[in-house]
């Protein structure tokens, strides 16, 4: 950390030098420049760079990525400052806004390379702030030429905003009947070729529906300037006119991408770049498969196989559990019916008991009747025990299945005791 | 008059705070080791292919309330948003209400998992994290909790398993998907999802984030940077930066069928609302959302706009609705000073008054 401090201080200590020289050549209207100066546009964020160079090695994730990212955005904002410092204040106000969506857009972009759409939109170096999409193209292109008769970086040579003799001969070539032996594997190669260029086609008409948001996005710039004048006075801090310029970009950005217009340049730039993977990876596939190697469709076959055997074994196991359920359910009835049976057998005793007793004299016949009819029941069932006892066994699954449902378990019994 | 007139010694003096903070900060982002998150104490109840789902060590000192909350999180991001740091957690805050608090992580799909359905996801998963936690407590029904994606699939769940869900919470969940201000639906509405899915089977987390970061994409992918520099001479706020960016860059991978079910019917066709919804067996009528339902939105909400919540107040067959708007954003509702203190309060009252 020694090492850093000093670099950092040394390289505060050279700002405000550069600072320094800076102001006093602007008090003497003259500009900033001395010949050492004069080898860099802009010295304080090559300054910064050059700690940056210095710190980064020695920083650890995951604060690295997050400083080179301030650091980047940081050299944008001295950009920007010294930018300003070299405009003569006595400059029409308009002209001064427009320098500053300028120098702000190229900042902005220099500084947010690789997530940036708007990434110098024109031109190749838009394809900085694309890096997300073309990352797979990329990696679909290097992984085709493994099996192509095409070099890797082949489809480099098309340069779709500068058609080429190379692009010409290969367009002719594309247009050509595929013949012979090898013809679907030729058509399968041309129907690729034809997609990417169909893909570099729309990720440039997608890239050039930006190119009109300098223009709207400097109005709105100018148009917040003016308010924020009119309200508060004039802007005198580079983070304000900065937030400022924020504002009015997302504004405009944000009507743009609303618009139908981005939704089908967008929708169409993705669906084409699907296009050329998908038929990327049926290339890739035809070429394991000569080879006598798994392939993505025999993966994939694999995959939703498994997938439905488990769908089938959560069905079941949901089925089982249901079942055991109830199987739970009867063994807690069988409690009821031993429990039962204890009762039966009680009543039984009681009913003994009963028919022991002597017979009043004084009764009617039909009493006597009566009498005489429970003693005999009470005989027979005292010899035939089990065999009256199979009946109530057989009813007391039927009755366990309605009480587990209905009530909670040990109610039953209580009941029943009681 | 030009609007901005800053003199040398003022862009001078602002320039050399930039870089001194930036310069000494270096030394608070080398002290800073593995960022941590998910701090509230939590034990593994149940596991089943990717996903877990954790029970919160409640407080001793609290009351709780004897049903508990599942929270039910999105795909697209991870669940600790929602237990980010000690001061700034949902989780703590609705076990501090007397909440007894689970959480499902549906964790990290791989190629493995790219045939899950949505079907798979709430009449799998989902009902069986439910029915785990019934079992555990001996109830008929418990208490969801969905946030954003994870509150559409809360509601898909409780119209189709009423009995199973005692009071919906739903937190900057999209219902309806194609209101005006909604920048998302319109990207999607031209993209061919079937020959996305079968072009990259699962879809890439890394093609998530291009996507959430390009809705405001001067905002999030440059002011944010610059304003860091003003705290990085504060160890806590820089630490508590970087677990923020940790989370919004740590986006799973998206199972395909999934993706192509969600994408299509809730995006491109609006089912929820337009209806014809089906999740595996079952139809989607959020007309048998029946069970009481606190719906809260968030006013400065770009991901889910506002509007698309409130359009749930229309849809469901509850007698017992009600709405909190906060002011604030998507993330915000969550991690905010002011969330802190009202969010979990209100859902822990809200709760309590129907148990």
């Amino acid at each position: 950390m020694a090492d850093s401090d000093s670099t950092g201080d040394q390289w505060l200590e050279a700002q405000r030098r550069y600072w320094d020289a800076w102001m006093d050549m602007a008090r003497r209207g003259l500009e900033a420049t001395t010949p050492a100066q004069k080898a860099s546009a802009n010295p304080w964020a090559d300054a910064m760079e050059q700690w940056w160079k210095s710190v980064a090695p020695t920083t650890p994730k995951p604060a690295h990525d997050l400083l080179g990212q301030m650091v980047n955005l940081g050299k944008s904002y001295f950009s920007m400052a010294e930018g300003l410092g070299k405009m003569d204040a006595a400059s029409d106000p308009s002209q001064i806004v427009e320098n500053w969506t300028r120098m702000m857009s190229e900042a902005f972009s220099n500084a947010s390379q690789g997530m940036n759409p708007f990434a110098g939109v024109a031109g190749k170096a838009g394809r900085q702030g694309m890096a997300f999409w073309d990352l797979p193209f990329d990696t679909v292109s290097r992984t085709m030429s493994a099996g192509m008769p095409f070099p890797g970086d082949f489809m480099k040579a098309f340069d779709i905003e500068r058609p080429t003799d190379v692009r010409e001969q290969m367009d002719r070539m594309l247009s050509a009947p595929a013949l012979g032996y090898a013809r679907e594997s030729q058509e399968q190669h041309q129907k690729f070729v034809r997609l990417m260029l169909e893909y570099e086609q729309a990720m440039s008409e997608y890239q050039s529906g930006f190119g009109h948001l300098g223009t709207r996005s400097m109005e709105a710039f100018r148009k917040r300037l003016e308010d924020r004048a009119q309200e508060g006075g004039p802007v005198n801090s580079i983070r304000e006119v900065f937030n400022i310029w924020v504002d009015a970009c997302e504004e405009v950005y944000a009507e743009y991408a609303m618009s139908d217009e981005y939704a089908r340049r967008y929708g169409h730039m993705v669906n084409k770049l699907m296009a050329v993977k998908h038929q990327g990876a049926q290339l890739v596939d035809e070429w394991l498969e000569s080879m006598n190697m798994p392939t993505r469709a025999d993966l994939g076959t694999v995959q939703r196989r498994l997938h439905d055997t488990r769908a089938e074994y959560q069905r079941l196991r949901v089925q089982s559990e249901s079942m055991r359920a109830e199987l739970d359910a009867m063994a807690g009835a069988g409690d009821d019916v031993q429990a039962l049976r204890a009762e039966l057998a009680e009543l039984r005793k009681q009913v003994k008991a009963m028919a022991s007793k002597p017979i009043p004299k004084a009764e009617t016949k039909a009493e006597a009747k009566e009498t005489t009819v429970a003693a005999k029941s009470e005989t027979a069932g005292e010899g035939a025990e089990k065999p009256t006892a199979a009946p109530a066994k057989k009813a007391a699954p039927k009755r366990a299945r309605t009480t587990s449902t209905t009530r909670k378990p040990g109610t039953t019994r209580r009941k029943t005791q009681s | 008059m030009s609007p901005i007139q800053i003199r040398p010694d003022e862009a001078l003096d602002e320039l050399t705070k930039f870089q001194a903070k930036l310069t000494h900060g270096v030394q608070n982002l080398m002290d800073i080791d593995e960022i941590t998150t998910g701090v509230t104490p939590k034990e593994i109840i149940y596991q089943e292919d990717k996903l877990t789902l954790y029970r919160f060590q409640a407080p001793a000192s609290v009351v709780q309330n004897p049903v508990p909350v599942l929270i039910v999180y999105a795909l697209v991001n991870r669940p600790y948003m929602a237990d980010l740091q000690e001061d700034r957690s949902t989780v703590r805050g609705l076990l501090d209400a007397g909440m007894d608090v689970y959480l499902v992580d549906w964790g990290y799909p791989d190629r493995s998992d790219r045939y899950l359905t949505l079907d798979d996801y709430i009449n799998g998963y989902l009902d069986r994290c439910v029915d785990v936690i019934r079992k555990r407590h001996r109830l008929d029904a418990i208490n969801l909790l969905g946030i954003c994606q994870g509150g559409t699939f809360s509601l898909c769940y409780a119209a189709t398993h009423q009995d199973k869900v005692a009071n919906l919470v739903t937190m900057v969940t999209p219902v309806d998907f194609q209101t005006p201000d909604n920048m998302l639906s319109k990207w999607v509405k031209y993209l061919d999802v079937d020959l996305t899915v079968e072009a990259l089977g699962n879809i890439p987390g890394e093609m998530l984030n291009w996507t959430f970061l390009n809705l405001k994409p001067y905002r999030l992918m440059g002011q944010k940077y610059l304003d860091m520099v003003d705290v990085l001479d504060n160890p806590d706020q820089v630490a508590n930066f970087l677990r923020m960016e940790k989370w919004i860059f740590d986006s799973p991978d998206q199972a395909g069928e999934a993706y192509r079910q969600f994408i299509k019917d809730f995006y491109q066709q609006n089912k929820l609302v337009e209806g014809g919804l089906r999740i595996g067996p079952h139809e989607v009528d959020l007309k048998n959302v029946t069970m009481p339902v606190l719906n809260i939105f968030a006013m400065q909400d770009h991901l889910v706009p506002p509007d698309a919540s409130k359009a749930l107040k229309k849809l469901v067959g509850t007698k017992d609705y009600s709405e909190i708007s906060f002011k604030g954003g998507h993330i915000g509702i969550y991690v905010s000073g002011r969330a802190q203190k009202e969010v979990p309060p209100t859902i822990g009252k809200w709760i309590d008054e129907r148990t």
